[in-house]
């Protein structure tokens, strides 16, 4: 009889043992945290200056180097500290004449090494599509309708699109304990193999390759997202 | 150890309005990359044809428009001194102040930064996209009609057409309103006179600006009064509709000690908010 207590003893912590465990554990792929990060930074921007020494050739301005860059994203970590982070960038620098602005559109997965509260750190690699746009359009004077029939050809906007890889390290700094965050961001955007610019969908040939990549360095907030039931997990490394 | 609730609060500035929404964010980043588009991505200004003077335009340009080259180059740049100065001011006002005066009060300064970045996204906006589409001419084509050495511009034509509204006169004043509306909701400087004259500062700073592009002709009369109406509106009005007060709300520890409240004001003529102190 004895020996009966003791096993239904056992039992019943074990059970309430694992109840515990589940209550404490969220499933492994609960999204335990969400966030919306915005950025606010400088690229500088890769292999502009073939880009740069045509345009000069040809009698346009030359574009900078650094372009300013602005991002969205919508970051989701679950239990297994893996973070999944669909983000758009876009970054935009023109002269007097030229206008350079390239758009990404990626998808990043990372993993949690650090996460209290809204304190984060995770590097993240990720891919994507890229898409750079060259504008060209030379200081227009009044002129005649038949003018401008006869000579649209100072105007042209060149594309060009291509698979994106990115990688880089967030890090959340500081959180207000309301969901507010600050944070800075770093990364290196490249976009492997060849492509070509195109005009209206035709191919241009014999031109430089369109710099789509770049070094980027950016001031990030942002505010917890909503719906999370859950506290963030926590893996600061301490036991 | 327990904290004692006699113990002095951590901070002497506390955050009580609303927070900067998620919605606000998003929207903020939104209006940057317009602002950024149409800064650099949508070019040159439209020639609507717009030129000459309205209302007061001709009488003040010929009483404050300078009368040598020199003097109105002097003019412009000293506009373009004096416009960063008071543009920038509330940005690292809100920064440093809360930080380096109240123990690194970094929410406080993230609050105001965040209301400074969605105020200036705004009005940068408004007055590009003003520029994009009205194309008025400025006062000083008048004086390239007649004299080709009139000023610079009159050769290369460029930005000719972006009179209206005054980009100077509209940042400086939005700049200004921030620096005013936060300096009334929260004690920046010990809630004192001190806080006053931060606000009157920036004020004269952006009317000062407002001015100096007239006599450099640089833009007419009605622009500056536009490009200040914005401003004030977007300075004075955002901070207060989202964050420093709802309408009639009671506005505790700014420089008039709770007694501030922000009225709906509609009569046949005019709609807008008024701003009333009780004693």
């Amino acid at each position: 009889m004895r020996r009966w207590g003791w096993t239904l003893a056992l039992a019943a912590i074990a059970a309430t043992s694992s109840a515990l465990a589940d209550i404490r554990r969220p499933a492994p792929w609960a999204i335990t945290y969400t966030a919306v990060p915005i950025t606010v930074g400088a690229t500088h921007i890769f292999g502009v200056e073939g880009v740069n020494d045509e345009l000069y050739a040809t009698g346009y301005s030359r574009v900078g180097k650094i372009m300013p860059n602005l991002s969205i994203a919508v970051t989701g970590a679950f239990s297994t500290r893996l973070v999944v982070e669909p983000q758009y960038r876009f970054s935009i620098v023109s002269s007097k004449d030229v206008t350079l602005t390239v758009h990404h559109f990626l998808i990043n997965s990372g993993y949690l090494v650090y996460a209290r509260d809204e304190i984060f750190l995770y590097p993240f690699l990720g891919f994507g599509l890229g898409n750079a746009q060259l504008e060209l359009a030379r200081h227009l004077g009044g002129q005649s309708f038949d003018e401008a029939l006869a000579s649209p050809s100072n105007d042209a906007l060149l594309e060009s699109s291509a698979i994106v890889l990115h990688g880089g390290v967030a890090a959340n700094l500081w959180g207000s304990g309301h969901g507010d965050f600050i944070g800075l961001r770093t990364g290196i955007v490249h976009a492997p193999g060849d492509r070509a610019w195109k005009r209206r969908g035709a191919d241009i040939y014999d031109g430089p390759k369109p710099p789509m990549g770049g070094a980027y360095f950016a001031l990030a907030v942002g505010f917890r997202g909503p719906g999370v039931r859950q506290r963030p997990p926590s893996f600061t490394g301490r036991r | 150890m327990t904290e004692d609730p006699h113990d002095p609060p951590a901070h002497r500035l506390e955050w009580s309005y609303p927070r900067f929404r998620p919605p606000e964010y998003v929207g903020s980043a939104l209006l940057m990359g317009a602002g950024f588009w149409l800064e650099d991505g949508a070019r040159g200004d439209p020639n609507n044809g717009l030129r000459g003077g309205i209302l007061l335009d001709e009488l003040t340009r010929n009483a404050l428009v300078l009368g040598t080259p020199q003097a109105r180059n002097d003019a412009a740049h000293l506009s373009d001194i004096v416009w960063p100065i008071t543009q920038y001011y509330p940005f690292i006002d809100s920064i440093l102040t809360p930080l380096v005066t109240d123990r690194g009060n970094l929410d406080v300064a993230m609050q105001m930064t965040l209301i400074n970045w969605e105020v200036e996204g705004t009005t940068f906006l408004l007055t590009r996209a003003t520029h994009r589409i009205v194309g008025r001419t400025r006062p000083m084509g008048k004086g390239c009609e007649k004299d080709p050495a009139y000023a610079d511009v009159c050769k290369s034509h460029a930005g000719l057409t972006s009179s209206f509204l005054s980009g100077h006169a509209s940042m400086t004043f939005a700049s200004a309103g921030l620096a005013c509306s936060h300096h009334i909701a929260l004690p920046l400087y010990g809630g004192n006179a001190m806080d006053a004259l931060a606000c009157a500062l920036a004020l004269t700073g952006a009317t000062t600006v407002g001015v100096l592009r007239v006599m450099a002709d640089k833009h007419w009369w009605s622009d500056v009064i536009a490009g200040t109406a914005l401003g004030t509106a977007t300075g004075f009005g955002m901070p207060f509709l989202f964050h420093y007060s709802t309408i009639s709300m009671r506005i505790p520890n700014g420089i008039l000690g709770g007694r501030l409240h922000l009225l709906p004001l509609a009569n046949e003529t005019t709609a807008g908010a008024s701003v009333v102190a009780f004693q």
